[in-house]
């Protein structure tokens, strides 16, 4: 798990995976399981490659989950490209509805940041869309992602951003790797700058999130149940929240017998301490 | 200050929508059919919304005007409130709403003029009492009224009905639509109020208390009636000398002819809303101080918050009458 800011790409080929690879220095390479995964070296950095569809998505996207062992403040991102109704080839949109029409299911997108990118609904069809019927993104994989993805972290961390590469004036065809490749590369200075608005919201999170530094210690040190491991998780935010974490442990731990007199000690500490209203 | 409006289609030609739209062109507007499609769905975070709320434009279809708890109140036997619009401009820490709602978004009705219907309808099953209607429950009364328009709209409705009396509950200095007019006896601009240096730690992207005092009374020399608010109360080990100070401060500027109503109580809250909050906030002191469960809310201890109040009400009472205390609403 990485202890700062980390992002998970889910991607359906491996010519867009590419460019993400080469920009944010995914050089390490899983195989062995039913998706191909890559990732930075300090793993600050995920992606997987699902290949076409909603099914595949949304399982290379929980696949990834688990193989990362994404903490809950992890970005997730689904980036590819997608044809469009009006939109010209090239241009990248943030989506800000995501509808899965095989399952007639509509969900918004939560957008807790400025988009820096022009937003549209995304329509998530089985097979290629070619007569763009309405003025939004067609893909093939976004509601697949989307409805996982959101399960894995909150939902303002979970984003989808789509690369125009076909319209009623350029009709979907087979495309070449190297343009598919192409466009994400030409379009990812704007996908960064999606990550990079979300990055502040995912800070929030790690620090909302991560244990106290004290619980591995406490836990390794004594034998408690489950219900004490909940109690002294709640103690000891108490403490972190009244600044007066590291002193009570070091002076509490080696008195304490057992956990349930430790538990006692921690909670006569917090109970007895008033808000360090001078903060932080 | 809008970046993203979600827009339900039902309310896309109404005027106040039209409005809003023409005011921020660059916002991203996102049509949908129903306001909880966006504001109740699970997995969001109140937290990081509020870093950047969208605005939601919806139309309340029920609901509109609803009886308070028992103990809500400020004089009158008949007690409702409304909620034209869902979540707050501030992030007070101790505010019920970020553990009330999932979504910290703006939701603001449109369709006011139902919740009139829905208030006249209410004056006339008490055809023979006042009946007080609170608009502060759910919003700042005022801290979107630039947004809107509420207040505007609502005060020549109360000034046609006497009987009608409005709170508008507020921490806002944005009075224009209450300087703009001539005050009327049944709207009480009460203001919600605590010392500075708590005000400092828990009252984020609020006016200082300070600003909050000069709004009130100019308003109080304008001749609205005035309510004053200490709620919740925040323990402190220099508690009295702080209240005892801000009480000093309010009275050096208001007349107690001025005051409509003053109400205080300590912070409180229901378990289940004070275990969101905590996860919400778990590194915020205000809630890992001395507080403890009974029943189904948590508090302050029983004697704690005996002490806080009977220090309030004694040193109230050096300024205003006994008669113009409440409980906390």
């Amino acid at each position: 798990m990485s202890a700062g800011p980390t992002t998970r790409w889910v991607v359906a080929l491996e010519s867009e995976a590419a460019p993400i690879r080469e920009r944010y220095g995914l050089t390490e390479t899983i195989h062995g399981g039913p998706f191909v995964v890559y990732h930075h070296p300090e793993g600050s950095h995920w992606l997987v490659v699902s290949g076409i569809g909603v099914a595949l998505s949304a399982g290379a996207t929980a696949f990834l989950a688990e193989r990362s062992a994404a903490p809950p403040w992890a970005i997730w991102l689904n980036v590819g490209i997608a044809g469009h109704g009006v939109a010209e080839v090239g241009r990248v949109h943030l989506a800000h509805t995501i509808v899965d029409r095989a399952a007639d299911r509509t969900t918004f997108a939560t957008l807790a940041f400025k988009s820096p990118l022009e937003g549209s609904a995304l329509h998530t069809v089985h097979r290629p869309e070619t007569d763009y019927p309405a003025p939004v993104l067609y893909d093939m994989e976004g509601a697949g992602f989307y409805a996982v993805a959101r399960r894995l972290a909150s939902a303002e961390l979970v984003q989808c951003v789509k690369v125009v590469s076909d319209n009623p004036d350029a009709p979907v065809m087979r495309f070449s790797k190297s343009r598919i490749s192409g466009w994400i590369n030409a379009g990812l200075d704007q996908v960064d700058r999606v990550r990079a608005a979300l990055l502040p919201l995912a800070e929030v999170e790690r620090l909302r999130l991560t244990p106290s530094p004290h619980y591995a210690a406490v836990t390794h040190a004594f034998r408690f149940t489950a219900t004490q491991s909940r109690q002294l998780a709640d103690v000891l935010r108490r403490l972190h929240a009244l600044g007066i974490a590291d002193d009570v442990i070091e002076e509490g731990m080696p008195k304490a017998a057992n956990a349930r007199a430790l538990l006692r000690g921690l909670n006569e500490a917090a109970d007895a301490a008033a808000p360090n209203w001078a903060g932080p | 200050m809008i970046d993203t409006i979600y827009l339900e289609t039902a309310v896309r030609d109404h005027p106040r929508t039209r409005q809003l739209l023409e005011r921020f062109p660059r916002a991203m507007v996102v049509p949908i059919e129903r306001y909880g499609a966006v504001f109740n769905r699970r997995n969001q975070s109140f937290r990081l919304q509020k870093s950047k709320p969208a605005l939601i434009l919806a139309e309340k279809h029920d609901g509109h005007v609803l009886p308070t708890p028992a103990t809500y109140g400020i004089g009158a036997q008949a007690n409702y409130y409304f909620s034209h619009m869902l979540n707050c401009l501030y992030d007070c820490r101790y505010c019920f709403l970020q553990g009330m709602y999932r979504s910290a978004h703006y939701v603001l009705f449109v369709n006011f003029e139902q919740f009139y219907d829905a208030i006249d309808a209410r004056l006339a099953e008490h055809p023979d009492e006042p009946v007080h209607f609170f608009s502060g429950y759910d919003c700042d009364s005022l801290a979107l009224e630039n947004l809107t328009g509420f207040a505007t709209s609502a005060l020549p409705f109360f000034a046609a009905r006497p009987r009608a009396l409005l709170e508008l509950r507020t921490k806002s200095i944005q009075t224009r639509p209450l300087r703009d007019a001539t005050p009327i006896p049944n709207c009480v601009v009460a203001y919600s109020l605590m010392p500075q240096p708590l005000a400092d730690r828990l009252d984020h992207r609020a006016p200082s208390v300070a600003r909050r005092l000069d709004a009130m009374a100019a308003l109080a020399e304008q001749g609205w009636p005035i309510g004053l608010r200490f709620d919740p109360l925040i323990a402190h080990p220099e508690f009295e000398s702080l209240y005892g100070a801000l009480f000093e401060q309010i009275f050096a500027r208001l007349r107690a002819d001025q005051i409509h109503s003053v109400s205080y109580g300590p912070m409180r809250f229901p378990k289940d809303m004070y275990r969101d909050i905590v996860r919400l906030y778990p590194e915020e002191p205000v809630f890992a101080g001395p507080l403890e469960r009974r029943g189904k809310v948590v508090a302050y201890d029983a004697s704690a918050e005996s002490e806080m109040q009977a220090f309030c009400r004694t040193a109230l009472t050096r300024h205003v009458p006994e008669r113009v205390f409440y409980c906390a609403p």
